[in-house]
């Protein structure tokens, strides 16, 4: 059907900027596309665990900044063309300005390690924050394959450090083969 | 004016070989921006890196640090348009194309092959994030303490990692 329901719950462009200006201007530390998921996914709807995972891994395949592609690919899911430079602008202005602002003290002698202290409590919690946001995208795995397949992957890329091509090169046609296997 | 070509030329490039974050880019980065054209000291990279990470947006946003200190606020500008644009417009491109082929089975097969890796990819960022920032018992406490208000109690994310910056400021010095 041509009115499915991603089409229902698709933002006012004045909704998708508010939205994505919050993100940029909070998503402090690590891990952020756990503020994507928290936003989009689990307050407003707009995109389904599926949509946003499909999203995670298209802005991993392609190159580029991943969440400044997820911006992108996310807002052109909601509205388009326009909705990807919405998406993109708001989630990197405030963020730029913070870090000119304070590029201009640094270079005025403030010392970057007075902000160490903040730095760790930041990574801290946006580690909690990431954990949170794989908890909550859990069922994207789907069945039991689809676990192992997400355990092999996590293995892989994290641990083991492989580089993210080589990883996607042996995790994704096993996974083709779970997802196919399940559509009866 | 040759630094700001030099910025969209460096930024530009090193953007469409960013695959899987911008992490992997950074050890060319640096023999650039410090080596190459020296427009930062080793210690000063390593602060821009630092200062990304107490900022809020994208970690990348870095350049626009460097860009500044290499041509000012015309170079910051220049670097974050170079670093972001480029590959936005390629993924929403990709993104255009691919909502065309709207709900065919054949986009259920993708999106059901794409999950699990995606769900495992974030997972492994997660295990970075805790390697790299959660070495001590008090940063596990915030890690912990993040986690449920945010899994269990519905707490915005803003608000969590404030509380972790306050929590940074009073004990982890």
């Amino acid at each position: 059907m041509a009115d499915d329901t991603t089409v229902a719950k698709q933002p006012t462009l004045f909704a998708l900027f508010k939205a994505f200006l919050l993100i940029g201007m909070t998503s402090f530390g690590g891990g952020r596309s756990a503020y994507f998921q928290d936003a989009l996914v689990t307050r407003r709807g707009w995109v389904t665990d599926e949509e946003f995972l499909e999203a995670v891994a298209v802005s991993q395949v392609l190159p580029g900044p991943n969440i400044g592609n997820l911006s992108a690919y996310l807002g052109q899911r909601l509205r388009g063309w326009v909705g990807s430079v919405i998406a993109v602008t708001c989630l990197t202005v405030p963020g730029g300005l913070a870090i000119l602002g304070m590029a201009w003290l640094y270079f005025n002698g403030m010392p970057a390690s007075i902000t160490g202290p903040v730095g760790k409590g930041v990574a801290a919690a946006a580690a909690g924050l990431a954990a949170a946001a794989v908890v909550r995208l859990r069922g994207g795995a789907g069945s039991l394959g689809g676990w192992g397949i997400a355990l092999l992957t996590f293995v892989l890329f994290g641990p083991l450090g492989w580089p993210i091509l080589l990883v996607l090169a042996v995790c994704l046609p096993p996974s083709f083969v779970v997802a196919w296997s399940r559509r009866g | 004016m040759s630094d700001l070509v030099d910025l969209v030329l460096l930024f530009g490039r090193l953007s469409f070989v960013a695959f899987g974050g911008g992490i992997g880019i950074l050890p060319e980065m640096e023999r650039a921006v410090v080596g190459g054209h020296g427009w930062v000291t080793h210690q000063q990279f390593v602060d821009s890196y630092a200062l990304s990470q107490v900022t809020p947006g994208p970690g990348m946003l870095m350049v626009v640090m460097i860009g500044y200190r290499a041509a000012g606020v015309p170079g910051a500008l220049v670097a974050g348009l170079s670093m972001f644009g480029p590959t936005g417009a390629l993924t929403w491109l990709v993104a255009d194309r691919w909502s065309r082929l709207g709900d065919r089975p054949v986009m259920a097969l993708i999106r059901g092959t794409l999950s699990p890796v995606a769900l495992g990819l974030l997972s492994a960022g997660c295990f970075t994030l805790f390697r790299l920032g959660v070495g001590s018992v008090t940063a596990s406490l915030v890690a912990a303490g993040a986690f449920a208000a945010v899994a269990g109690l519905k707490v915005s994310p803003a608000l969590v990692v404030v509380a972790g910056a306050i929590v940074g400021m009073a004990l982890l010095r």
